[in-house]
């Protein structure tokens, strides 16, 4: 693949090149996960909203598979989703080239920080004497 | 079949794009979705295509991006700009770039076209861009008209445009006439 961007990623302890998801991919993703939640929210049925997760799991396994560069790595992240030590949110740090989502801050503590004061600069007193 | 209205070439009620072989009519929407797509990604237009695609065609977007994705990002690109073309009946670039002229100023060119009784979430995309244009073209002086004339003509570098048979021949015969 030509002009593909490369990123390297700690994960598992181990550093890992991974290919940066494409805009396109990106944008798809969460389509993905807008169709899961709106499945999830509109059934009342447990088992539709499962396979709706599941297809998105599956679908973002899919994804990082083809966006890890090493066969190791690969491995390593399959083993580890087996051994149930990655979950959906390390798929989507993969995916996301290494960032974390950002916490959503609590808009109760969204407040105007108060204005430092200006400090008057004093003249350079040897300029000042000239 | 060509229509019998030579604004409905123009003025789509449907934007259909073919990419790999594959056929997709996207999302219909009016000027604030496709305003909002085109603003999501001005360079790449991703939020055109895959963005506004309907439901029914995610999955196989899914699989053609996975196939290749990097040719497919340079492919999407590439129908992104004709769907872009086709729903606002004019060249894609020039869309693009009213859109990315207004998206900065937007409570001042929403708030003056509201007042006009041009709203975004309620008025096609070509009649839009038909008012936005015109409001920033009649608030600008001679010299200010030029240069948006020339702003929004200007494609983005490296992209070159393949003329048809026909325009060709128009651009010819315009040019024997002068």
């Amino acid at each position: 693949m030509a002009d593909e961007e490369i990123v390297q990623i700690e994960l598992l302890g181990r550093k890992m090149d991974v290919r940066v998801m494409t805009p396109g991919q990106a944008v798809l993703m969460s389509r993905f996960a807008q169709r899961a939640q709106m499945q999830s929210e509109s059934s009342d049925n447990p088992a539709a909203t499962t396979q709706a997760y599941s297809q998105l799991m599956l679908r973002l396994m899919n994804l990082v598979d083809s966006l890890i560069v090493s066969e190791s790595d690969r491995q390593a992240v399959e083993d580890a989703l087996i051994e149930r030590k990655l979950d959906i949110e390390d798929l989507y740090v993969i995916a996301m080239g290494g960032r974390r989502p950002e916490p959503v801050p609590d808009d109760a503590d969204v407040e105007a920080k108060p204005k430092k004061k200006a400090v008057k600069k004093t003249a350079n007193p040897r300029r000042a004497t000239r | 079949m060509r229509p019998a209205n030579v604004l409905a070439a123009t003025r789509p009620a449907q934007v259909v794009v073919t990419c790999f072989g594959h056929v997709c009519e996207l999302t219909p929407g009016l000027a604030a979705d496709w305003v909002g797509a085109i603003g999501y990604d001005l360079e790449g237009l991703s939020g055109v295509f895959p963005g506004r695609l309907q439901e029914d065609d995610l999955d196989w977007a899914w699989e053609a991006s996975t196939a290749d994705p990097t040719d497919t990002q340079r492919r999407w690109r590439n129908v992104a700009r004709v769907a872009v073309g086709r729903a606002s009946g004019r060249d894609w670039w020039w869309t693009v770039n009213l859109v990315r002229k207004c998206l900065p100023i937007w409570p001042y060119i929403n708030g003056q076209l509201l007042l006009h009784n041009v709203d975004a979430a309620a008025t096609p995309l070509p009649s839009w861009l038909d008012a936005a244009f015109m409001l920033l073209w009649t608030n600008a002086d001679q010299e200010g008209r030029t240069r948006l004339d020339m702003e929004l003509s200007m494609r983005p570098k490296g992209v070159a445009v393949s003329l048809s048979p026909q325009t060709t021949r128009r651009m010819l015969d315009d040019f024997a006439a002068d």
